[in-house]
């Protein structure tokens, strides 16, 4: 149990690390082909709704607000489990988490409006293309929250101390790229129409 | 050299899959860039072949199974490889379609090259995996069997083809005299059969009750052979550190591996939880598949459940 701590590679980097980054490179792949499946697509549905018939660019700005607050939160909280403080870190791997799921709020509010204005998954090429693209991110953004709310218990059991800020860190690394991902979403579906 | 013609065959690979379709009417252009590729990828390709035969020429060859049915592979795949640049040119790709020709060729691609390397490398390593070799007496006679099984199976499906016999019809008109090939075909066919029944009854006796391997049974160059067979979970008891290509026959010798791990090495215990998160997935792909979604939602929670369960499993040593 004593050496769980003990797992660095010749590249210096903490395993755990560099198979986080690993990963994030294969997502990289997957958010990509989705995105470039959705500028293929572009312009070529047959019948409506289009993109700028229904995209809420208002709505979607805070939700995007949120999400990038939600970063600044994790950065916090990375800091306050690094240096022992257990109230602040509680507090900002919460604001992460809560954080996050108001942005799910949002996305369920734009999703059950968007079927109520008729476009579904199965309407045109632009419902098809967007709704796997912004769901696939929805569905990173709940792993995210879930990851989150992990070690917010994990806290709470005090097992969160400074020599498990590694685990943080990667929860971390993954929350600023499923930011990153949406801020590169937001300006390819929402503000280049 | 190898390395570089196998990256390049790698990298024309993506330019030659439409020479499977010289026959649908692709057009002048795209029948020519694919017919130029297909011709072409045959020099890097060519340049192998070379290798291995220097290789075998620099070395000094045991004719043992696992080497013979690696000498079969390069004769056979270069046979294969022949007939490929044949039906590379898209005119004469036109009357050897849909041909028993192909099947020929196939085959002596395929089982000539890909199944006579498998099953030189399983006599290669089976030693290694289970600790104990295969039978060489058995195995010559399965190799031989199985060679010349292959080149009575496949052989006379050349000419068969280009006398014009179709491929996936199994009757014909005896004017067309391919009647005795057709039987020497078939023949060789089962001589193949019998072979493997051979590599089986092998396989079977040698796992019980075939000779010791020891660490080294063919005074190997790599690693794996500085190990014991077969290897133990942790595989090798400290890194090794390698110096040479050919690291066990090079002058400067390799520092010795101890036979005794000098410090605890960490091996994860065995898990369930793995094959439990698997089958969750596979569950919600089944439940979307079948559009029910409380069997998404029953095997999302599985998985879920699982990956914490594995996450904080007590950790083994």
């Amino acid at each position: 149990m004593t050496h769980a701590a003990a797992h660095y590679t010749s590249t210096g980097l903490d395993n755990k690390k560099l198979a986080f980054w690993a990963f994030i490179g294969s997502e990289c792949l997957l958010f990509g082909s989705l995105i470039s499946t959705y500028l293929v697509y572009k312009g070529r549905s047959v019948s409506g709704p289009t993109p700028h018939e229904i995209l809420n660019i208002p709505v979607t700005s805070v939700s995007t607000f949120d999400l990038l607050m939600s970063s600044l939160a994790m950065v916090l909280a990375l800091a306050a489990v690094s240096r022992g403080d257990k109230l602040w870190a509680r507090f900002w791997l919460g604001t992460t988490a809560f954080l996050g799921l108001v942005f799910l709020g949002f996305q369920y509010y734009e999703f059950t409006s968007f079927v109520r204005e008729g476009l579904t998954i199965r309407t045109n090429l632009f419902g098809s293309t967007f709704f796997t693209l912004t769901g696939t991110h929805g569905a990173h953004v709940a792993v995210g929250v879930l990851l989150l709310l992990t070690l917010l218990v994990r806290s709470f059991q005090g097992k969160l101390g400074p020599e498990k800020a590694i685990n943080v860190e990667v929860t971390g690394l993954y929350w600023h790229f499923v930011d990153v991902v949406w801020i590169v979403i937001f300006t390819v579906v929402y503000l280049l129409q | 050299m190898v390395v570089y013609s196998g990256a390049l065959i790698g990298f024309m690979g993506w330019g030659v899959w439409a020479h499977h379709m010289f026959a649908s009417g692709l057009g002048p252009i795209a029948d020519s860039v694919f017919g130029a590729t297909t011709m072409m990828i045959a020099i890097p390709t060519g340049v192998k072949i070379f290798n291995w035969l220097a290789t075998m020429w620099g070395g000094q060859v045991r004719f043992t199974t696992a080497m013979l049915f690696a000498m079969g592979f390069i004769a056979m795949f270069v046979i294969g490889g022949l007939s490929g640049v044949m039906h590379s040119s898209p005119p004469a790709d036109l009357q050897q379609t849909d041909t028993y020709f192909v099947v020929a060729h196939i085959h002596y691609v395929l089982f000539g090259g890909a199944i006579q390397g498998l099953f030189a490398g399983i006599y290669y390593w089976f030693p290694k995996m289970t600790g104990r070799l295969l039978n060489e007496k058995l195995g010559k006679l399965h190799f031989w069997l199985m060679f010349i099984g292959m080149n009575l199976a496949f052989f006379p499906m050349h000419f068969i083809g280009l006398l014009g016999m179709p491929r996936r019809i199994y009757t014909y008109r005896p004017e067309l005299g391919v009647e005795t090939m057709n039987l020497i075909s078939t023949i060789g066919a089962h001589v193949i059969a019998v072979a493997l029944l051979f590599f089986i009854y092998n396989v079977w006796r040698s796992w019980r009750r075939g000779e010791v391997a020891g660490n080294d049974p063919w005074g190997g160059a790599m690693l794996e052979w500085t190990i014991p067979s077969p290897p133990p979970d942790y595989n090798f008891t400290v890194i090794p550190e390698v110096v040479s290509r050919l690291p066990r026959w090079s002058v400067t010798h390799m520092k010795a591996i101890p036979e005794v791990p000098p410090q605890p090495i960490h091996v994860p215990g065995g898990s369930y939880w793995p094959l439990v998160a698997a089958l969750g997935i596979i569950g919600m792909a089944t439940g979307a598949v079948a559009h029910t979604l409380w069997i998404v939602l029953a095997s999302g929670a599985v998985l879920i459940f699982s990956i914490y369960r594995w996450a904080f499993e007590p950790f083994e040593v």
